[in-house]
């Protein structure tokens, strides 16, 4: 049967002519050879998937292709597939084939490459909703509310569009306006980044902050080149006056005047002034009345009409036991259990504006327009020198980042919205003033203790506060308040020792005081001390402190005690603390004995500022604590001493 | 002849393209991962130590091919929320892994921004049933449960006793300030009632702890049913009473810390915080922490709400098994011993709570374990964040008009619910 007959051959067709071997090849070879190839694919797919089962489609395509090859190639099939491939070369035309194997290629490789997309696509057309293109804007702290209900005001308008979809998202949140510049010329490192999102849009209180980072950028290349909107909008710095000093509406006794002769009336009045610690308004109150008392040339040849002006500002916020250092809302909020009979105030006139919404229970309250007001209204005053905020928009543009076509179509909408009549008749709604042209209501009304039309009336000091000027006012301020005696003292003990990324928790400690210091020391006599059990309560200095080894217990109650009265009557003591006391060598009754110094606490690590003795100490002397995390050291660090 | 051809070549050309793709792969380690940074995006480690970047930094030792690197995020889970949906939209470094807040799953696996995990070779038996139900979607399985979370009611000992109810506790208030008390106490209770996610969550456990609902199983809102506004009125009573007060109005303007703080000052006798609190206020290393402590905990006089953070994929990462892999370590039972024992994140699988140095070291171990069992869900949708947002709104007029459920609050949160 087999033997010399020409037998059809696997494939091929009894009446064509066969290759010799495989023409005389018993089909006994046949079986055999078959059988071998089979065992070989079998054993070869056992032992691998025993070794690593496959996981994945296309690796097990990948793997039984592997297989098959090894199979023929090592069942000796190899010629028979030779064979094969000859006769269907020489049966099809081998044009035809190369241009079906490219297309062929081609489809699978889009296939594969581009069906998720494309199904993905193709679901998307049918969503009720897609998901809103986002954008991340950053303000400051001041202005977060009013920008946060704009954002959804426009969010709100677009969607009313486009049917009920949302297709934008404006997330706007609030970083001091220092840090938000540290961090856009930091490229919004890893640090920056546990502070708050990375910014697309920056919505700063002036142009003179756009300035400094266009400048700095100039200098080194750091930070995003940016698109800047010059201004949105406005919002003057304002003197909020009391009720009890008689202010009438329009007074021309007080509109218009400059800064320098507001201060002379109050002084008169007997009103005292507070003015917001670090921040944008009281620098801009600062420089103005600086300005007025004769200038920085003047002020540098004798300092003394602006050591006075510091001193009575002391006074009032010791008067009314004001919070040191505080921000507008704490300093509002001592406002209002003083009622009327608190200072004056420096303030922006949107913050003001808010205060007496508080105070008349709400926007449709008893106004603060001078007739039968609710008692702790406040009520703007004009100064013709005050400076304005600008409002401007800066669109970031980080390097490497290529921005979707998405996100910059909602980022010209917003602009675009803000410019339009929507946005600037809801800038209206949120206390700010548009540009000319958009007629003004409430709050921007005599209800709200203001003037709708101060500001072009009483107000002469036009254009941005130069960033050279506001420099040297507040470098001569910072001179002038140098009273205090301040020592910080910094946990050295064992726990220290930990790692946090490549930096021990002593390493940040010691990098935060350093970045505080030199701010510190232009308005106070700082000194510095480390405490452990192994080396004591030590002085150090801003170098040694850094070669300090930290080892051993916590003796935290006794470096309370040293440095308070080290510190002594009048002095601060700010202690940096990663845990508790663990030596028992100071109690806590004698630390509750100890009086004189001021204590602030920066807690972090195990520490916290719920611990008693803690507690007990910063209340007792009028100091405070905050609660830090190894990420926040230096922004916290700086936050308390801003009480100082 | 001429279809055999387009055969023969169709057959080819899918071979060629399957190599062709295959090329583009990542190239597969022995491990059968694929080579290459992993990212993992999460908000700040609070543990104790840092006790995440610890595991990571043992699964870069061991896993040299894949290292993986923690980008930490703001503390805010408004600011997490947001970043997180940046890079998911393609503006900034696409990571590999998420690490999400328990309610953003639904929306992230909605939107197409994770991936859902390989589970035929998942082994998920060990996990709580409670953590473990946040990851799945739609019949998917998108995470695996990083670390879990349940209020805790802190009482400060022996002043007061731990409330069952929330009028036990009014009456406990009461009861300690007609009688000689300490000085600084201010309230009874504290809370988190700032304008953020605390103030969502109180408004839920407020509204379960009187029995009614937020959101009902079909997912109807239940907002204006006699039981839901008690419980909400609950809030607006307390911050309107006194003397003595029962929650004291800068309540809020609270957050965590805050409150934390004003129980630690002796402001209030009672506080409702998350077990983070307790490590806060205890420091089990110090030696002097061996005193008495000055606050006992207990349930909540109600369910909690269930908090916790589940790592998924991110859709966009070329490194789906390694992620999954890091993953699975992340949550395997020695990670989350570690992650409790050491750090203080309570575990996601229950074996760890049976551990004697676990509850050594954590003595609130089963108010805790049982607390989370027992911890009930916020809304699950893709639309939680917006309905947070309304949610917060209704609960702040309602606090601003002494108790009044806004009329049209079933209305908005609906809207909400549905984007």
């Amino acid at each position: 049967m087999h033997g010399e007959t020409n037998e059809p051959e696997p494939g091929g067709e009894a009446n064509e002519p066969q290759p010799h071997r495989e023409a005389n090849r018993p089909e006994s070879d046949w079986k055999r050879l078959s059988l071998t190839a089979v065992l070989i694919a079998v054993g070869t797919a056992v032992s691998q998937l025993a070794v690593q089962p496959l996981d994945g489609t296309l690796r097990t395509i990948i793997f039984g292709v592997g297989v098959v090859i090894l199979a023929v190639v090592g069942a000796g099939l190899i010629e028979w597939l030779l064979w094969l491939l000859r006769r269907l070369l020489e049966r099809f035309r081998p044009q035809r084939i190369a241009v079906t194997v490219v297309v062929a290629t081609l489809f699978c490789v889009m296939g594969v490459s581009w069906g998720r997309p494309a199904v993905d696509w193709t679901a998307k057309l049918f969503e009720p909703c897609p998901p809103p293109v986002l954008v991340r804007a950053l303000t400051t702290p001041e202005l977060l509310e009013p920008y946060r209900e704009l954002a959804a005001e426009f969010a709100d308008d677009e969607a009313a569009k486009d049917g009920s979809c949302r297709p934008f998202e404006v997330y706007v949140y609030a970083l001091p306006a220092e840090e938000a510049k540290a961090g856009l010329h930091a490229g919004w490192s890893a640090e920056y980044l546990r502070k708050a999102p990375t910014p697309d849009v920056w919505l700063p209180e002036t142009g003179m902050h756009v300035e400094q980072v266009v400048r700095r950028r100039d200098i080194d290349k750091s930070g995003p080149p940016m698109d800047v909107t010059e201004s949105v909008g406005t919002i003057p710095i304002v003197l909020a006056l009391p009720a009890r000093a008689g202010l009438r509406p329009e007074d021309p006794e007080w509109q218009g005047k400059t800064w320098q002769d507001l201060v002379d009336k109050l002084r008169d009045n007997g009103i005292g002034l507070i003015r917001p610690g670090k921040s944008t308004v009281g620098e801009f109150a600062t420089v103005a009345i600086y300005s007025s008392a004769g200038g920085a040339t003047r002020l540098r040849e004798n300092a003394e009409p602006a050591r006075q002006f510091e001193s009575w500002v002391d006074s009032s916020f010791q008067a009314g036991r004001y919070p040191a250092g505080g921000n507008h809302t704490a300093l509002l909020g001592r406002h209002r259990e003083l009622g009327d009979a608190g200072a004056a105030m420096v303030l922006s006139e949107l913050d003001m504006i808010r205060h007496n919404e508080d105070v008349r229970g709400g926007p449709y309250g008893p106004g603060c327009d001078f007739l039968d007001e609710p008692p702790g209204c406040l009520h703007a005053v004009y100064p013709s020198d005050t400076y304005s905020f600008d409002l401007p928009l800066a669109v970031l543009n980080w390097p490497g980042l290529d921005r979707g076509a998405g996100q910059r179509r909602a980022i010209d909408a917003f602009k675009a919205w803000l410019g339009g009549d929507a946005g600037r008749e809801a800038m209206v709604l949120e206390g700010i003033r548009p540009p000319p042209g958009t007629p003004l209501q409430s709050p921007l009304s005599a209800v709200s203790g203001i003037i709708p039309g101060g500001p072009p009336n009483h107000i002469k000091q036009h254009g941005r506060l130069p960033t050279n000027i506001r420099d040297e006012m507040v470098s001569i301020k910072d001179q002038v308040r140098r009273t205090s005696r301040v020592l910080i003292s910094l946990d050295a003990s064992g726990s220290m020792r930990e790692r946090v990324g490549g930096q021990t928790r002593y390493g940040l400690a010691v990098k935060a005081i350093q970045d505080a210091h030199a701010n510190l020391a232009r308005r106070a006599e700082v000194t510095l001390n480390v405490f452990s059990a192994t080396i004591g309560v030590r002085p150090v200095d801003l170098t040694s402190i850094g070669q300090v080894q930290p080892a051993g217990n916590t003796p935290q109650h006794r470096a309370i005690l040293e440095g308070m009265r080290a510190a002594g009557r009048g002095g601060v003591l700010v202690l940096v603390t990663d845990g508790s006391n663990n030596v028992p060598d100071v109690t806590p009754q004698q630390v509750a004995e100890q009086s004189g110094a001021r204590v602030l606490v920066l807690a972090f690590g195990e520490a916290t500022c719920g611990a008693q003795v803690l507690n007990d100490v910063t209340n007792r002397t009028g100091g405070s604590c905050r609660q830090a995390s190894v990420d926040t050291l230096s922004f916290e660090l700086a936050e308390l001493l801003r009480g100082v | 002849m001429k279809w055999s051809s387009f055969g023969i070549g169709a057959v080819a050309g899918a071979l060629v393209a399957v190599v062709f793709v295959s090329c583009g792969l990542p190239a597969l380690e022995d491990n059968g991962l694929e080579a290459g940074p992993l990212l993992i995006i999460s908000g700040a480690d609070q543990s104790n130590g840092r006790q995440r970047q610890q595991l990571v930094d043992q699964w870069n030792r061991t896993n040299p091919d894949t290292p993986a690197q923690i980008e930490e995020l703001a503390l805010g889970a408004d600011d997490q929320y947001f970043e997180m949906v940046g890079r998911a939209q393609g503006n900034g470094r696409m990571p590999d892994i998420y690490n999400l807040d328990v309610t953003w799953t639904a929306e992230f696996a909605e939107r197409g921004y994770i991936s859902p995990l390989d589970e035929s070779e998942l082994d998920t038996s060990g996990f709580i049933e409670n953590p473990l139900a946040t990851c799945r979607y739609d019949g998917k399985l998108w995470a695996l449960p990083f670390n879990t979370d349940a209020g805790l009611m802190y009482y400060r000992s022996p002043d007061v006793k731990a409330p069952s109810t929330w009028d036990e506790m009014v009456d406990g208030t009461r009861s300690l300030f007609s009688g000689p008390h300490d000085s600084r106490l201010r309230a009874g209770y504290t809370t988190q009632l700032a304008d953020y996610e605390g103030l969502a969550v109180n408004g839920f456990e407020m509204v379960w702890g009187a029995g009614g609902e937020v959101v009902d199983e079909d997912g109807e809102v239940r907002i204006d049913s006699p039981k839901a506004k008690a419980g909400l009125r609950r809030l607006a009573d307390g911050l309107n009473s006194g003397p003595p007060q029962i929650i004291p109005p800068e309540a809020r303007s609270q957050d965590e810390t805050a409150s934390m703080i004003a129980f630690g000052e002796g402001k209030v006798a009672y506080m409702r915080n998350w077990p983070v609190a307790f490590r806060n206020m205890d420091n089990p290393d110090a030696e002097d922490a061996k005193r008495q402590l000055f606050f006992e905990v207990a349930p909540l006089p109600g369910p909690s709400v269930l908090g916790g953070q589940n790592l998924a994929i991110s859709s966009g990462s070329p490194r789906k098994q390694a992620a999954q892999a890091l993953i699975e370590f992340l949550t395997s039972p020695r990670s989350q011993q570690i992650l409790f024992e050491r750090g203080g994140f309570a575990a996601t699988r229950s074996i760890v709570y049976e551990d004697a140095e676990v509850q050594r070291r954590h003595p609130y171990w089963k108010v805790l374990r049982d607390s989370i069992t027992r911890a009930k869900h916020r809304p699950v949708t893709k639309c939680y964040v917006q309905f947070s947002r309304a949610f917060r709104d209704v609960i702040n007029q309602m606090l601003d008009s002494e108790g009044k459920v806004p009329p049209n609050a079933k209305e908005r949160l609906t809207a909400a619910l549905k984007c």
